[in-house]
């Protein structure tokens, strides 16, 4: 056998040793490794598996953790709108309390102001009062001034009262005695005047001497012996007697002359005597003289 | 004629060995497991522990192997 083929027969011999090594060393690793590979991609299954299972609890809790957020989104926009709204309330009610207080402070200032106002009134009320009271005092002393002026005016007032009627009976007892003494002097004879002086100073028609006498035409008629008959409203109390001649005018056209027939205290009956113009009618004005 | 290489009749004894047939069989044969082996030392190079090409795993108890010190 050639040395060569003996050296080649060892090497190969060596060789086939060192692979056989390498051979079951890499085998047995490469088994080991197939066993970690499996369990690894076991646990990898299981990891992924519950890896799901917590990324699909994560996704409920995460859906409801959503939920929640959109409803505590919504609640918490309802709380914003409602603090909006009482910061709004607050805004008002600081305004109302603003405006109270300052109406406050001025009814505080008008209440100093009407303090004052009711002291001055005081003061004036009791000076009106002072006053009153005086002026009282003075109108009591002037009311019993004028009743005794006034007992003293209707005194003089009676006194002169009288005096007008003894003047009015002097004036017409001269009157008469005029008319006596004309009726005297006409007849000539003083028994024979004297006797005659009482029918005529009955029967003559003559004027009113004295004050004026103002009457009004209250009714008219006819007699029964067809004269044309007045009612006039003033009577004795006026100093009317029988026989005078009154004058019926209507404003200032003279109308018609009466003589009074019948006198009574506050009404006289005439019988018209001459007629101008027209005819006598109610409300004419009688004069007992025409100046 | 020997010298050139032809087998004489009764010269047998007096020759050498020489490399035959085998010879070279044997040779492609060291070639073949010169590369094998080479080939197999890269491998488990690559999959054995801390690139130890004749190392091997340890089996831990719970019946799974230590794999930490797979190489990078």
């Amino acid at each position: 056998m050639h040395i060569v083929t003996k050296i080649l027969m060892v090497f190969c011999a060596v060789l086939s040793l060192v692979l056989a090594a390498l051979t079951m060393a890499y085998t047995a690793n490469a088994g080991a490794l197939k066993a970690s590979i499996n369990a690894e991609r076991n646990a990898a299954s299981a990891a992924r598996t519950s890896a799901s299972a917590m990324v699909g609890e994560a996704k409920d809790a995460a859906a409801a953790k959503e939920n929640q957020l959109k409803s505590m989104t919504a609640q918490l926009a309802q709380e914003r709108s409602k603090v909006a709204q009482l910061e709004a309330d607050n805004t008002d009610l600081k305004s109302q309390v603003t405006k109270a207080q300052a109406d406050a402070q001025s009814l505080i200032n008008q209440m100093s102001g009407d303090r004052a106002t009711v002291q001055t009134q005081a003061k004036l009320i009791s000076q009106y009062r002072d006053e009153v009271t005086h002026l009282r005092e003075t109108m009591l002393d002037t009311e019993k001034r004028n009743i005794e002026l006034t007992d003293k005016i209707n005194d003089l007032s009676s006194a002169r009262e009288v005096l007008e009627q003894n003047a009015r009976a002097l004036k017409e007892q001269l009157e008469e005695t005029k008319l006596n003494l004309q009726a005297a002097q006409q007849t000539g004879g003083l028994g024979t005047g004297v006797v005659d002086m009482g029918t005529r100073s009955a029967s003559a028609v003559r004027e009113l001497p004295g004050p004026l006498v103002r009457a009004q035409v209250s009714e008219t008629f006819k007699s029964a012996a067809g004269d044309d008959m007045v009612v006039i409203n003033e009577g004795s109390n006026r100093g009317l007697k029988e026989n005078v001649k009154m004058n019926v005018i209507r404003g200032d056209t003279f109308i018609a002359t009466i003589v009074l027939t019948t006198v009574e205290p506050t009404r006289s009956v005439g019988k018209v005597s001459l007629v101008r113009t027209g005819a006598v009618q109610n409300g004419d004005t009688v004069l007992s003289r025409l100046d | 004629m020997s010298q050139f290489g032809m087998q004489m009749p009764a010269g047998q004894l007096q020759r050498g060995a020489s490399m035959n047939v085998y010879t070279g069989l044997l040779f492609v044969a060291v070639v073949a497991l010169i590369a094998a082996s080479a080939f197999v030392y890269v491998q488990a190079s690559m999959i054995g522990p801390d690139g130890n090409a004749l190392g091997s795993y340890e089996l831990k108890p719970d019946g799974t192997y230590d794999t930490a010190k797979l190489p990078k």
